[in-house]
């Protein structure tokens, strides 16, 4: 029996929650609030494809997160979409080569998404390597969608998590809308608008063959585009296949308007099923929007993974030394200390920044902000004070392993506290940051 | 190169603490204008004593504190701005000092100064007044004449005083204000609570800017009406009584200032709601059983210490099913 067979229901693969998708659960829309529009010009601008670094620094870990050890040695060439590291278990899924070039070394860098990884560096060449020929992909099965899906490693950039591990555990669900979610809601993330533009069908196609690997109800692409750019796009596809979302951010409803429960995956992931069904093309690169007041050419870049982000900032250019670069947009991004971290599969926007809101901090004076825009309907600021005042036991009965860490608590915060910070370190400890006293032999 | 380290998210709004309070400062300046055309410039000037004496205690408090003084915020200047506008145009001057005195150094800086009070200082100060000296308080001169007040507190002997609105619903029988006179602030009463039709558009503005929540005040006024229609104290039939009930006193001027206080207030719409309600019922039983004319502000210290747990009742109350459903699946 197939490991993605719908009937043993527990899919061996760790994968996506399924979403509550009962009626009168959807918080309400006029929750979240209305960020800027700092898209352009990168958004208007065609996708450009970066010039071949001489190196690149690939992390060798598959997508279902275990390590995987080089297949060749120093000094062999590999070609682009070739296996370039195997898993240590059996059934894990492959490394392949984003580019084609010779192995020169390996190393262990401290990546802020991947931790402690082993990577090969890579020396590129400019040529080498092609993909197969156009293959039909109508005739593919559920399973063996979610097997190419598995093999080919392909990661949802929505949340770094591999496509076949979520759609796999969706299978349990009953009645779900699979949605390729290209809203791009922070302000400034592009990468998926650009990567509509260009290839619509292909993305429909991949997102059809994912519907179908989950025996999904129907399908859609949510996007939040102007008048202009909505039109456009429903030129390429039909009106049904487009929705749209509402204006406030984090827009995410669970329930779709049909009663459906919704589950969502990313638009370069949809692209990147397709490819790997009809030409049997392992993701080797992703559309990564670099912006921000610092970037000279704000700009959509396709980039193979591996490439260093000092890389991708030198294609675009620097307009003035960045004080803060972020991988990920503004709301949810992580800020680095140095460029020297390779992109990898679930980076879709670098930001480099010469200033950031600075906000005098003062203690909470209770305006209650967070907890109307928090569109989970958590308190937020009481999550924070009883994190201060070490109330650990009581952090629980709040739900804070509900928070998905979207920023608006912080970002509408008149006294300029770090809440969604203070919420994130509550979930994140699982209960486990309360210390028992007493139960050692040190004092 | 090494670069700077922040939490996300790395884009905050424009709104501030300090703005919230720079708006209700905004808004006392029409009132105080109102008051200046009836009462002369000595009303100005008690609210500007008010306001200075806690900007001044606030100060000298975080000095005591060891600690650096946070007055930007504008949280001292609105509390001594709210006690100088709810005395009488006839108070002596250091009564506005006495009660930002107390509100700054019982209630405001033991408990660790701006943003974690639990009651709101400016009621706290105005409660502490009251009872301390009620002979200053509920003599309120008469703003038909149009005579401006003598500066000196020792003139104000030979001031004729009247019985505001809310003394003559205290005492029963009919009221002697048309609606017209009540909108206007044509009646004695405290310095800033009398301009009705001022304090709606100043309420407008403020729920316009967010800085007061739709989801206290409205509950709070609803209760009072409702109760004032209910058991009426004064003749002239439901809309009279109403009108008498809400436009008398610092009813009004309570729920748009003190009550919408963010830190004493809860912060869940339904806890809100809640708050609104049981200061309105608090405020009416204050006025119907208690020993003064108006005592809104002792309500309001009274709800002030309901709004924690009905903050939590509040969140509970929408969450049950979520939080029951989570502890099932623990």
């Amino acid at each position: 029996m197939s490991k993605f067979t719908k009937s043993d229901g527990q899919s061996s693969l760790i994968g996506g929650k399924l979403p509550h998708h009962r009626r009168g659960e959807q918080p309400p829309l006029k929750r979240g609030v209305l960020l800027p529009f700092l898209k352009e010009p990168a958004a208007s601008r065609q996708i450009a494809n970066i010039t071949p670094p001489s190196q690149i620094v690939m992390p060798l870990l598959s997508g279902d997160g275990s390590s995987c050890h080089l297949v060749a040695g120093n000094y062999d060439t590999v070609l682009i979409g070739s296996i370039l590291g195997l898993p240590e278990q059996k059934d894990g899924c492959p490394v392949y080569a984003p580019v084609s070039g010779v192995i020169s070394s390996q190393c262990s860098i401290m990546h802020p998404l991947l931790g402690d990884v082993a990577c090969a560096v890579i020396d590129c060449m400019a040529t080498g390597g092609e993909f197969g020929r156009k293959k039909p992909v109508d005739s593919l099965t559920s399973e063996a969608i979610l097997e190419l899906a598995f093999k080919k490693g392909i990661i949802d950039e929505l949340d770094g998590q591999l496509l076949a591990s979520k759609l796999a555990s969706w299978r349990k669900g009953k009645h779900i809308m699979l949605i390729a979610d290209g809203t791009e809601q922070e302000p400034y993330g592009s990468a998926s608008w650009s990567v509509l533009n260009e290839s619509a069908e292909q993305v429909r196609d991949g997102l059809a063959l994912a519907a179908r690997a989950m025996g999904a109800a129907g399908y859609h692409i949510a996007v939040k585009l102007s008048k202009k750019r909505h039109q456009k796009l429903s030129t390429m596809l039909n009106k049904d296949e487009l929705i749209s979302v509402h204006r406030k951010y984090p827009s995410k409803p669970a329930v779709h308007t049909s009663g459906a429960a919704i589950c969502r995956i990313g638009v370069q992931s949809c692209l990147a099923l397709y490819r790997a069904a009809a030409f049997d093309q392992p993701p080797c690169d992703c559309v990564v929007t670099v912006s921000g007041d610092a970037v000279a050419n704000p700009q959509n870049v396709r980039v193979p993974f591996g490439t260093m982000v000092e890389d991708v900032l030198r294609f675009c250019g620097l307009a003035q030394d960045p004080e803060y670069v972020i991988l990920g947009d503004a709301m949810t991004g992580i800020t680095v200390q140095h460029t020297d971290i390779p992109v990898v599969p679930g980076i879709t926007c670098i930001l480099a920044l010469k200033t950031r809101t600075q906000v005098p901090t003062h203690a909470c004076i209770g305006c209650g902000r967070c907890v109307s825009a928090c569109h989970k309907n958590l308190l937020p600021f009481e999550i924070m004070r009883r994190l201060d005042n070490m109330q650990y036991e009581r952090l629980a009965p709040l739900l804070p392993e509900e928070c998905d860490g979207c920023g608006v608590c912080s970002h509408v915060c008149p006294s300029g506290l770090d809440v969604t910070a203070k919420v994130l370190e509550a979930r994140d400890a699982h209960g486990n940051i309360f210390v028992k006293w007493g139960d050692g032999d040190e004092f | 190169m090494n670069f700077k380290m922040a939490h996300a998210p790395h884009l905050r709004c424009s709104e501030r603490g300090s703005q919230m309070c720079a708006d209700l400062l905004i808004v006392f300046a029409p009132l105080c204008v109102i008051s200046a055309i009836y009462y002369g410039v000595r009303p100005v000037l008690l609210v500007l004593t008010g306001l200075l004496s806690a900007v001044l205690f606030e100060t000298f408090g975080y000095l005591l504190m060891r600690r650096k003084p946070k007055i930007s915020d504008g949280s001292a200047a609105v509390t001594g701005v709210l006690i100088g506008s709810l005395v009488s145009p006839l108070s002596p001057y250091w009564l506005p000092v006495a009660g930002a005195a107390f509100a700054i150094f019982a209630v405001k800086m033991p408990m660790g100064g701006s943003g974690r009070n639990l009651f709101n200082p400016a009621a706290a100060g105005l409660a502490a007044v009251t009872l301390c000296f009620p002979g200053f308080f509920f003599t309120y001169p008469d703003p038909g004449l149009g005579i401006p007040l003598p500066l000196s507190s020792r003139a104000l002997s030979e001031v004729i005083t009247l019985s505001s609105p809310a003394a003559q619903l205290a005492s029963g029988g009919q009221t002697l204000y048309s609606p017209t006179m009540l909108l206007l602030g044509n009646f004695p009463g405290p310095i800033g609570a009398t301009a009705i039709a001022i304090l709606l558009a100043c309420g407008l503005f403020l729920l316009v800017r967010r800085t007061i929540t739709p989801y206290i005040i409205f509950p709070y006024l609803a209760t009072c009406a409702l109760l004032a229609a209910l058991f009426p104290r004064v003749s002239g039939g439901l809309t009279g009584s109403v009108m008498a009930e809400l436009c008398s006193g610092y009813l009004l001027f309570c729920g748009i200032f003190m009550l919408n206080d963010p830190v004493t207030a809860p912060r869940h719409w339904l806890g809100r709601t809640a708050f609104g309600v049981l200061a309105g019922l608090f405020v009416m039983l204050m006025r119907y059983f208690g020993r003064f004319e108006e005592g809104a502000c002792f309500a309001i210290l009274l709800v002030n210490a309901f709004a924690t747990t009905l903050d939590r009742l509040g969140w509970y109350a929408v969450n049950l099913k979520r939080i029951k459903r989570r502890r099932h699946s623990a």
